[in-house]
């Protein structure tokens, strides 16, 4: 879908029709329901991915407003394309380990001391026990260096070649060396 | 003969500034209640609103379902909720990727013909205009990653640029500090000279207590000597792990010269005001 008209976080219309209905329209052609009174539910499932060079941004929905536009967590640019993006518990576990491998990598051969672990509170909410899934994965990878961490409302990393790095739903791993 | 008013307002449809106003009047010659564009984006399967339209429009589900629809060219009819709340016959013709909607009302025919054989012409404008739209926010989009890029690289010089001074300052306080213990070194050696040559004619003169006791003078002088330039040492240390704190406070001019401790006293007055 194209964002046609954006204020700030307020996602207001994609493709031309207020944000809200783009939305449930695309979830009743999959035959799903989402409660406009309490949507985080369905959106904790549905990311909003925009696409930049191939790859995406992910940006969490977090409400709806009286208008039909829908706040999200930081801006999305006018003109941009994006979809709804959806995972499963073992994709989120893949992309914490390449997070954790990258950070690793990085070290250029020096054994890792300590690390920091950051994710999505929204992946934690949409994940539950699994959660811990995903950070077995990390320690794994860590071990023997330990690691501490919390769940946060974004993610600030800039990977190779990004310039900004905000992000929503996204693994962050810091190594640090002996 | 196409009517020259129908006609002038096509002509400013063409103009995405005039566009909303064009469109509104059109309208009332028509005999509808809104006239509207509609371009498709080449990159994704939908009708967006043509430049200079508002970038929302609000209708209910009928509404979009009819839009949706209107993907295919050809001509197409429907009862719609738009604008919201309100129900309308809406009526389209769709060509080359844009659709040219009439919403209420009953379009005369003979003005909508007028309009309808200006469309393609109007078409490759709008066509045209959509691809500079979207070509803009690409640009605007690259603009905003170089400006990050630059404020990064910036920012990467000035630390570049403040390490380079730090480094700048610990090699001058390197080298000072080596300074200082190389002229240390130096003094701490001094003293060893005629304590060894003191202690070389003690073991001589055994048994003349008057030389005795002058060499005796001597070694304890040195030693004292030695004592105060190691607690020198010792004071450079803590000052250099940050153990010491310097106090204010008036201090007796007379309780710094004693007189046989006098050239001591000038030696410690030089360090103090270097």
């Amino acid at each position: 879908m194209r964002v046609t008209e954006v204020e700030g976080g307020r996602l207001i219309s994609l493709n031309g029709v207020p944000a809200f209905d783009a939305i449930e329209d695309h979830a009743r052609s999959l035959g799903q329901t989402i409660d406009r009174a309490a949507p985080l539910p369905w959106f904790l499932h549905n990311i909003l991915g925009i696409e930049n060079d191939g790859e995406y941004r992910l940006r969490v929905p977090l409400a709806v407003n009286a208008d039909g536009s829908v706040q999200c967590a930081a801006d999305i640019p006018v003109g941009s394309v994006v979809r709804l993006m959806k995972t499963t518990e073992q994709s989120a576990v893949l992309a914490a380990q390449q997070a954790t491998r990258a950070a690793l990598a990085a070290l250029n051969g020096q054994k890792p001391r300590a690390a920091l672990v950051f994710d999505c509170v929204a992946t934690r909410l949409r994940l539950g026990k699994g959660f811990d899934n995903e950070l077995k994965a990390c320690a794994e990878l860590l071990s023997p260096a330990e690691f501490v961490g919390c769940n946060t409302y974004g993610q600030i990393a800039r990977a190779e070649g990004q310039f900004g790095g905000f992000h929503n739903c996204t693994a962050v791993v810091c190594v640090l060396p002996q | 003969v196409p009517d020259a008013s129908t006609v002038s307002l096509v002509v400013a449809l063409h103009d995405a500034w005039a566009r909303s106003e064009a469109a509104a009047q059109l309208a009332a010659r028509l005999g509808v209640e809104h006239v509207l564009l509609l371009v498709r984006d080449p990159a994704l399967d939908a009708l967006l609103p043509a430049p200079g339209f508002p970038r929302t429009l609000r209708g209910g589900p009928t509404w979009r379902a009819f839009v949706s629809r209107c993907l295919a060219a050809g001509r197409h009819e429907d009862e719609v909720e738009f604008p919201l709340g309100t129900q309308a016959r809406a009526r389209a013709v769709v060509s080359d990727g844009v659709a040219l909607v009439l919403i209420g009302g009953a379009p005369i025919a003979a003005e909508l013909a007028v309009v309808n054989s200006l469309l393609p012409l109007l078409s490759a404008t709008l066509r045209a205009e959509q691809r500079a739209e979207l070509d803009r926010a690409m640009a605007d989009a690259a603009r905003d990653a170089s400006a990050r890029a630059r404020a990064l690289a910036s920012a990467l010089e000035k630390t570049r640029a403040e390490t380079a001074n730090l480094n700048a300052e610990l090699r001058g306080e390197h080298r000072r500090k080596d300074d200082f213990l190389a002229m240390l070194a130096h003094e701490l050696r001094n003293p060893l000279t005629p304590l060894v040559t003191a202690i070389e004619l003690l073991r001589r003169q055994r048994g003349d207590g008057a030389a005795f006791e002058r060499q005796v003078d001597i070694m304890a002088r040195q030693v004292r000597q030695l004592s105060r330039l190691v607690e020198d040492l010792l004071d450079v240390s803590r000052v250099s792990r940050g153990r010491v704190e310097l106090r204010r406070h008036p201090v007796p001019l007379r309780d710094c010269f004693p007189t046989r401790s006098r050239p001591r006293a000038r030696c410690s007055m030089r360090a103090v005001t270097r």
